[in-house]
């Protein structure tokens, strides 16, 4: 009889804790749940504009701001007359991927594929929109007259300027120098079937101030390995 | 289910959409607070900006593109070092920020560093013997530097924002004054329409700790994801920004939800305490 009374007074207490828990816990949980789904059912019409231009706002990785650079340069003593494509390494934004030497103007620079901050400040910068050394088309190359160009200055007809890449090294001959205006878009045709070469800077040299001049070297290859097999 | 469906009475299921509806104003009345001491807050714009290091990110910015731009200008590296100063940077960001929120036109004030700047250049100039052979040449170079100082002072998207800040201030209050005045009515009606306080009572806490939840979970959920640290934006600095604006807004939410949770509490007390009370 004591026995009984006590499950009786158990299964109670059981009842009563289920009870509590239900309405203190189960229940919000639950209102909170569908508090969600209502929001975004009523929200998504009105809102799926401000999340779509939100999600934006946010990328897969996070975000680097170094200053630093990813070196894909190894010397390479590539003598043949020409590379495979699938042997090449096409370098991304920011990367060095070369190293450009003048030896008549003393300019010995770091050749980065991208002309923006990170390449002009740590050496020279092929413009993205050209061609790499090896392509058969214009290859454009920017530096700052204060820094890493200033020996463009010294630079004459017929002078050597060397261009070596992990897939080849290369050379190109000065064939004329001038300047123009920034905005001049004769200075440099990016369309030509020819590999050339078109190294500048702003102009004039070792005078405070900037102007909208610009300094070109033109050159044409002389050696160096073709890259083949790029279309295939 | 069929013993819960049976349960259900009229009364119980309009006190289940009144707790419902409750909850949802809760919810509507405490984000439109935490907008309008967030981001609708010139106060609170000012405190992020000065807790992050948004002035020093700055300055290390605007130094860095105009060292670029002195490697073009024949200019030594070292010549903008102390250039940038952070008391101008900061008196012109205030001085933006002010105009976004007197809905004044958006301009970066330049002449405090232009005057530095030709200042600093006459001093390089007297003290390494530099002959200036055309003048429009550092006019040029001036008028640059100072164009990528307006662009780093200025924060983007504000611009596009101000005109919704008006707007968006308006509806929030409009939105936080209907809440309270419908939650208010609806807690009310609760009350008085049940003869068991202690289920009145079981309503609201439900309404509250539910909404309370809502607002705990939606920051956590935000921060555990990692979204804060994946924001888009090129710059260090308004990454900085963004980011603590973001989280100042996250952790206003997580605040209120707290306080949401507390009350919730205590009415679970109170509840118990009343039906013990009645059940003697």
């Amino acid at each position: 009889m004591k026995k009984k009374t006590t499950n009786t007074r158990a299964a109670k207490k059981r009842k009563k804790i289920k009870k509590a828990l239900k309405h203190s816990i189960l229940m919000p949980v639950l209102v909170c749940l569908l508090l969600y789904a209502a929001i975004a059912a009523v929200g998504y019409p009105f809102l799926s504009d401000f999340v779509s231009i939100g999600s934006m706002l946010f990328q897969n990785g996070s975000q680097s701001f170094s200053r630093s650079y990813e070196n894909i340069f190894t010397p390479s003593d590539n003598s043949s007359d020409t590379v495979d494509a699938s042997e090449v390494t096409y370098p991304s934004i920011n990367k060095q991927f070369g190293k450009l030497e003048i030896d008549s103007a003393d300019i010995e620079a770091k050749l980065f594929f991208g002309d923006g901050s990170i390449p002009l400040h740590n050496g020279v910068g092929l413009y993205a929109g050209s061609f790499i050394p090896g392509y058969g088309k214009t290859i454009l190359i920017a530096g700052h007259n204060n820094t890493y160009f200033n020996g463009l200055k010294k630079v004459k007809k017929g002078d050597i300027v060397s261009i070596h890449t992990s897939y080849g090294n290369y050379e190109y001959k000065i064939k004329e120098t001038a300047v123009k205006k920034a905005t001049d878009k004769t200075a440099y045709d990016l369309s030509a079937d020819r590999e050339n070469l078109i190294l500048y800077t702003c102009y004039p040299f070792d005078e405070l101030g900037l102007t909208d001049k610009r300094f070109f070297v033109y050159g044409d290859k002389i050696s160096g390995p073709d890259i083949v097999g790029i279309y295939e | 289910m069929k013993k819960f469906l049976k349960k259900l009475s009229p009364k119980k299921i309009c006190y289940s959409a009144l707790t419902f509806i409750l909850a949802l104003l809760i919810i509507a009345g405490s984000l439109s607070i935490v907008m309008k001491v967030s981001f609708l807050s010139r106060g609170f714009m000012t405190d992020v900006l000065n807790s992050s290091s948004y002035y020093n990110d700055l300055c290390i910015e605007i130094t860095d593109e105009l060292t670029d731009l002195g490697d073009a200008s024949g200019l030594d590296r070292s010549f903008f070092e102390n250039l940038v100063d952070e008391v101008t940077v900061r008196k012109d960001v205030q001085s933006y920020i002010d105009n976004f929120y007197r809905g004044k036109k958006l301009t970066v004030i330049t002449s405090n560093f232009e005057d530095n700047l030709r200042n600093a250049l006459r001093v390089y100039t007297d003290k390494n013997n530099i002959k200036i052979t055309d003048e429009k040449n550092i006019d040029y170079f001036v008028s640059k530097a100072c164009k990528i100082y307006a662009k780093s002072v200025r924060i983007t998207y504000l611009d596009s924002l101000q005109k919704l800040l008006k707007k968006a201030d308006g509806i929030f209050t409009a939105v936080l004054i209907v809440s309270v005045l419908l939650a208010a009515g609806i807690v009310v009606v609760l009350l008085l329409t049940n003869e068991w306080k202690h289920k009145s009572l079981r309503y609201i806490y439900t309404a509250t700790a539910s909404s309370g939840l809502l607002l705990v979970s939606f920051p956590l959920i935000v921060y555990i994801s990692g979204a804060l640290k994946r924001l888009s934006v090129l710059s260090r600095s308004l990454s900085d920004l963004y980011g603590a604006m973001l989280k100042g807004f996250l952790n206003d939410i997580l605040v209120i939800g707290i306080v949401f949770i507390v009350i919730s509490a205590a009415l679970w007390i109170a509840h118990n305490h009343i039906r013990r009370k009645s059940a003697i």
